[in-house]
């Protein structure tokens, strides 16, 4: 066994680690008031090679593993919780362009991404369907070597911001099931495409969002995989994004935990630096060690993937747990800054209100039990 | 032991439940928008007997007990956690009042009070005092008939509604602690009071902010308890108060667990209301359970409190437990409401911003903690 990262890793993290905190720790809340991503930004961070860091180079990427995506994402996230999901989403979407498109299709798809040109989003949710993402409704139907969507994606990350989505259609009518679901690459300016912007408590630079598909065409070479198997083939490659997603709520912790440990050992009160009392140091402790077990989790559920290695319950813990634990941690920094830290002259609060959107997002906290549920003893674990 | 309310305590609870339904909850997230109370509500409120339930009816107040007083704060804070601060500030201060204020005063304010045409706000903190409130720094001087006041009190809830303060001042300048503190009524419509409004993530409603003191005066006949006993007299009484706000903070969460139960009831999800699934309707019952053990908690508070006996810790508790536990069932009901859930469409993303600030004001966790220690051990358990 070891834990430790590779040089080329450490790297990395350092790199990622220096721009995420001089570059994105300063205008945290700042880009929350602006309520949209810094393009410039992006294209940094692709120079950088920091997002869809996987891909090979010969396809714009850096060639690098899953777990150093990981990390990127944790650094990220210590800077701007919000910036990270570029690293997330689009190392999501060029995963399933790699294993599902066609290479000449990929080959056009990916540099964009990976240079950070193109945001990428993910458009799986409906209206009627957020869990229950097998009976989806957006209905795709085959005119000639195109198909014609109709329908609404809703609570959708970088609605209105993304230039790209990997969209889940009904693209087989008779089947209400996963099987009649195909996957398409949709890029956002085609015409009969609107989209919506939602007035939320957290992400507001991300944003969330509807978007409307009216009588829109896109090339029947856009699909990714084969038609049917939107579900089975396409889907699978989620896991590890769960991953990647916990740690980019666990570095939004670490910065408030770093931030609250430097508040509480200057203030004073009763003749002591606050950090003295063991009310102010010991939620400190114990955040300190649950980072450090769910960071570990995480990494080693992406060392897995890398390896070739079934990590669909780890991922589903990576999913469930992480964001849950960083909100609890945040609020305990909000509270332990006193009277102070219900304001918004710190980033805690708004910290604390971008996690939280994590733990609905790309899967709930039920549905991720409900996995480690079935992988431990089957479908019996399934009341469905 | 009797856990039974009585026949008049069931319809005084009744006509609470009934008016925070009709009059306060669908005006719920429009009255945030506002940033106020509406004066008009106040005195409704007043006129039912809500504020000051348990003072004398000589006083203004509804003559009944502690324990009623609790129950109206629940039933408030179902629905308008903000406003629930018109009682737990009302009472406190008509409480102080008619415990160690003049005669005259007490004729001439309380009535005010108990009838909601004044509002009352707690001037103890300061910037630099929170915890540490024995070493507060405005200053009261003795100038004829009056006391001048110099000095700023910080993150004061009501801050720029209030229309009187209780205020803690420092009358002994010899004395840097609590033995040199005096405590007023000092209405803030004088020269020399100046006031500001923070940007908080909740309880917009009600507001927190600075008082301003630059040579103000306040009769000395408007001192609270004797000269520089403010803290041995005045602020024992405040045990009470902290069943209060765990009662409050309990109807704000139970508000949201309810409005759960029925959304879960309805949405569907794999050809059924998702209800049906553990891992959504265990959150809840285990909520339920949680919420009556703390209420009743509170209950035995107050009901220690009318029967004249000592409950400091219990107050502890009532203070520390309660609203931490509010905040997680309410953050739990927002997860609940999968995809909806984060945005302002529902009101559980304001519940939850509202009841946070209670876990800060009026004592933190720590604080509390360390008096139950200090109860139960003795001064050994308190480290300065």
């Amino acid at each position: 066994m070891h834990y430790g990262f590779t040089d080329e890793q450490t790297a990395i993290r350092d790199t990622a680690r220096q721009f995420a905190r001089t570059r994105l720790l300063p205008n945290f809340q700042a880009l929350e008031q602006a309520g949209k991503l810094e393009r410039k930004t992006v294209s940094e961070m692709g120079e950088l090679g920091m997002i869809a860091c996987h891909v090979p180079e010969e396809l714009g990427g850096a060639g690098l593993d899953l777990l150093t995506q990981g990390i990127i994402c944790e650094e990220i996230s210590y800077g701007d919780h919000s910036v990270a999901y570029v690293p997330l989403l689009s190392g999501l979407v060029a995963d399933i362009i790699m294993n599902n498109a066609k290479p000449e299709m990929a080959r056009q798809w990916l540099p964009p991404i990976c240079s950070g040109e193109h945001l990428a989003g993910l458009a799986l949710t409906e209206p009627q369907t957020g869990s229950d993402a097998a009976h989806l409704g957006l209905r795709a139907e085959k005119d000639g070597d195109h198909y014609v969507i109709n329908g609404e994606k809703t609570s959708i990350s970088l609605s209105d911001q993304a230039d790209v989505f990997v969209v889940f259609v009904r693209s087989n009518q008779d089947d209400p099931g996963a099987h009649g679901v195909s996957a398409f690459i949709v890029y956002a300016d085609t015409p009969g495409i609107s989209r919506t912007h939602f007035n939320d408590l957290g992400t507001v630079a991300v944003g969330r969002g509807s978007i409307f598909f009216d009588n829109v065409r896109v090339p029947a070479e856009n699909r990714l995989g084969d038609e049917g198997k939107g579900f089975t083939q396409v889907m699978q490659g989620f896991d590890f994004s769960r991953a990647a997603l916990g740690l980019m709520c666990i570095g939004p912790a670490q910065a408030s935990v770093d931030e609250t440990w430097t508040y509480v050992t200057e203030r004073k009160a009763f003749g002591a630096p606050i950090v003295s009392f063991e009310g102010v140091s010991f939620p400190l402790a114990e955040a300190e060690t649950m980072l450090e077990a769910a960071r570990q989790l995480c990494y080693k559920t992406l060392w897995m993937r890398d390896a070739g290695q079934k990590h669909t319950a780890e991922a589903a813990m990576c999913k469930w747990w992480p964001p849950k634990l960083a909100f609890d941690i945040i609020k305990d920094c909000i509270l332990l800054h006193g009277h102070g830290g219900y304001s918004d002259d710190f980033p805690h609060q708004q910290r604390m209100r971008d996690v939280l959107g994590l733990q609905i997002g790309d899967g709930t906290a039920q549905i991720m039990k409900l996995i480690i549920a079935r992988e431990k003893v089957g479908r019996v674990a399934i009341p469905y | 032991m009797n856990y039974g309310l009585s026949e008049e305590l069931a319809a005084i609870r009744q006509t609470a439940r009934q008016f925070a339904r009709e009059r306060l909850l669908p005006a719920y997230q429009e009255t945030e928008r506002q940033g106020r109370l509406d004066r008009a509500v106040v005195r409704e409120m007043g006129a039912l007997g809500f504020i000051g339930t348990n003072q004398a009816e000589r006083h203004g107040g509804a003559g009944l007990d502690y324990l009623t007083q609790g129950l109206i704060c629940e039933e408030v804070g179902a629905g308008d956690f903000n406003y629930a601060y018109v009682p737990l500030a009302g009472t406190l201060v008509a409480d102080m009042l008619v415990q160690g204020g003049r005669p005259a005063v007490i004729d001439t304010w309380v009535p005010r009070i108990c009838s909601g045409e004044a509002l009352p706000a707690l001037g103890l903190t300061e910037p630099e005092v929170g915890s540490d409130a024995g070493h507060l720094r405005t200053r009261a001087e003795r100038d004829g008939h009056d006391f001048i006041i110099n000095g700023e009190k910080a993150s004061i809830s009501l801050s720029d509604q209030a229309d009187v303060v209780a205020l803690f001042a420092r009358t002994n300048g010899d004395d840097p602690g609590p033995r040199g503190v005096s405590a007023f009524l000092m209405p803030l419509d004088v020269p020399g009071v100046s006031r500001t409004r923070v940007r908080d993530l909740g309880s917009h409603a009600v507001g927190r902010g600075s008082l301003f003191f630059e040579d103000a005066r306040v009769p000395a006949e408007h001192m609270i308890g004797d000269e520089n006993k403010g803290f041995s007299q005045v602020m024992v009484g405040f045990d009470f108060s902290r069943a209060l706000i765990g009662l409050m903070c309990i109807g704000a969460a139970q508000a949201s667990v309810d409005e759960t139960w029925s959304y879960v009831s309805e949405r569907k999800a794999f050809g059924s209301p998702i209800v049906r699934f553990e891992g959504v309707s265990f959150p809840l019952a285990e909520a339920e359970t949680m919420l009556e053990a703390a209420r009743q908690l509170c209950y035995k508070t107050l009901w220690l409190r009318d029967a004249g006996q000592k409950h400091t810790s219990e107050a502890a508790m009532c203070k520390w437990w309660p609203p931490k536990l509010a905040f997680e069932i309410i953050k739990e009901c927002i997860l609940l409401h999968g995809h909806g859930g984060y945005s302002h469409d529902y009101p559980h993303q304001q519940r939850l911003r509202d009841v946070l600030g209670l876990q800060i004001g009026d004592g933190t966790a720590q604080i509390m903690k360390l008096i139950i220690a200090r109860e139960k051990a003795g001064r050994a358990a308190v480290p300065y």
